[in-house]
């Protein structure tokens, strides 16, 4: 016995390297395997994840968006229980062309309209615009006691920390999706 | 006696009755200006307390709220309605924040918060109620018919009027966006105005009440 050792240590290696090398390949197949199974599984989530996220970069909810605006402050006012309307505001950075803000809408309302609280004969009053120009390289504040958006008829109330999808519409620029988060103001 | 006496005389009396008109008037003078002056505010301070006229309205459990229930305590009124999406959660926001200043700077005064409706078509009690405590457990609601708000509001130098809209569901109201304060007598004794911050308004009551409780120390 001790004999055969010592005459074949060369095969006797060569044996040991193979064990490890066969068991080097199927980690590395299990690995594999086991990515390519979790990417069939997962795959359809992180794409999610992902359009999200670029959509949140994009959306302003981060405040960083497109060429042209800079959508930052996306909120809309959490509602007492029974609300039928809802105000959100935003800050609308436009490094662009003069554009007008023609309409807004979301699918969390009957319609989002553009309005303004002014004061007039010693009361706080609002009203409907039609447009909203926004000049370029300025900001359009969207604010509580100024311009807001309202949105008229909600099917729910706006609960905390839930975001909102709401397109604005511009008259050069087009669309755009915005990431609105609702905000507790209490 | 000579003519130069009786001289003498007069111009000794007119010296005294000059000194004590100065002396009297120097006197005068000094007390008006240890007199707490009536504070400037972000409103009105009112010398003459406003008397409320008799109304009838109804709190938020549908009870009967009269001109005596004001009396006991301060009250803090604002005029709006629930259906308000940013103006008046603004305020009652703000009120919130007020009271619990209040309740520090100022623990000995108690004080009632009130959202009183100028639309009293949509709020009704319940859904008065179901809104003032969304902003303070403590706060109160008060409704009823419009001509009754009306009094109350008039005598609170507070307008509103229905805005005209398009579909009648969704209708705004336009309104006077002010804190009306009574004393615990039920008097209107200051109106603030628009904008109505939270610590600006402590300031500003605080220096009220002082003024009010200097006048009433005075009488």
């Amino acid at each position: 016995m001790q004999k055969l050792k010592i005459t074949h240590p060369d095969s006797a290696n060569r044996i040991e390297k193979g064990i490890v090398l066969g068991w080097a390949v199927l980690v590395v197949i299990v690995i594999l395997v086991a990515a390519a199974l979790a990417r069939f599984i997962v795959g359809d989530i992180s794409a999610q994840e992902f359009v999200t996220e670029e959509f949140a970069r994009n959306a302003g909810a981060s405040g960083v968006n497109d060429d042209q605006f800079t959508f930052t402050d996306a909120w809309v006012r959490a509602t007492p229980p029974g609300a039928i309307t809802a105000a959100a505001y935003v800050d609308i950075r436009n490094l662009g062309n003069d554009d007008v803000l023609l309409a807004a809408r979301s699918d969390k309302a009957r319609h989002v309209e553009i309005h303004t609280t002014q004061e007039q004969s010693g009361m706080m009053r609002m009203s409907r615009l039609d447009t909203l120009p926004v000049p370029a390289d300025s900001v359009v504040q969207l604010a509580s006691g100024g311009h807001h958006l309202m949105f008229i008829d909600i099917p729910a109330t706006f609960v905390p920390g839930e975001s909102v999808i709401v397109t604005l519409v511009f008259e050069k620029a087009g669309a755009r999706d915005v990431l609105f988060t609702v905000r507790d103001a209490r | 006696m000579s003519t130069v006496s009786k001289l003498l005389i007069v111009i000794v009396f007119l010296v005294v009755g000059s000194v004590g008109a100065m002396t009297a008037r120097q006197v005068f003078v000094v007390d008006e200006s240890t007199d707490i002056p009536v504070p400037e505010i972000n409103g009105f301070v009112l010398q003459q307390p406003r008397v409320l006229p008799e109304f009838a309205l109804l709190d938020g459990h549908a009870r009967a709220f009269a001109r005596s229930d004001f009396v006991g305590a301060w009250s803090l009124l604002y005029f709006g309605f629930t259906y308000c999406p940013d103006i008046c959660p603004t305020a009652m926001v703000e009120m919130a924040k007020l009271k619990d200043l209040l309740a520090a700077s100022r623990p000995d005064v108690a004080v009632e918060y009130y959202l009183v409706s100028v639309d009293p078509q949509r709020d009704t009690p319940e859904r008065i109620q179901e809104y003032v405590t969304y902003f303070d457990d403590s706060f109160k609601g008060l409704t009823g018919d419009l001509l009754e708000i009306g009094k109350l509001a008039q005598t609170a130098s507070v307008i509103h009027v229905i805005e005209p809209s398009a579909d009648g569901a969704s209708y705004e109201v336009g309104h006077s966006s002010t804190l009306t304060l009574l004393d615990p007598q039920g008097n209107i004794r200051a109106i603030f105005k628009e904008p109505l911050r939270a610590s600006a308004l402590a300031n500003d009551i605080d220096r009220v009440l002082t003024y009010v409780e200097h006048v009433s120390n005075e009488i």
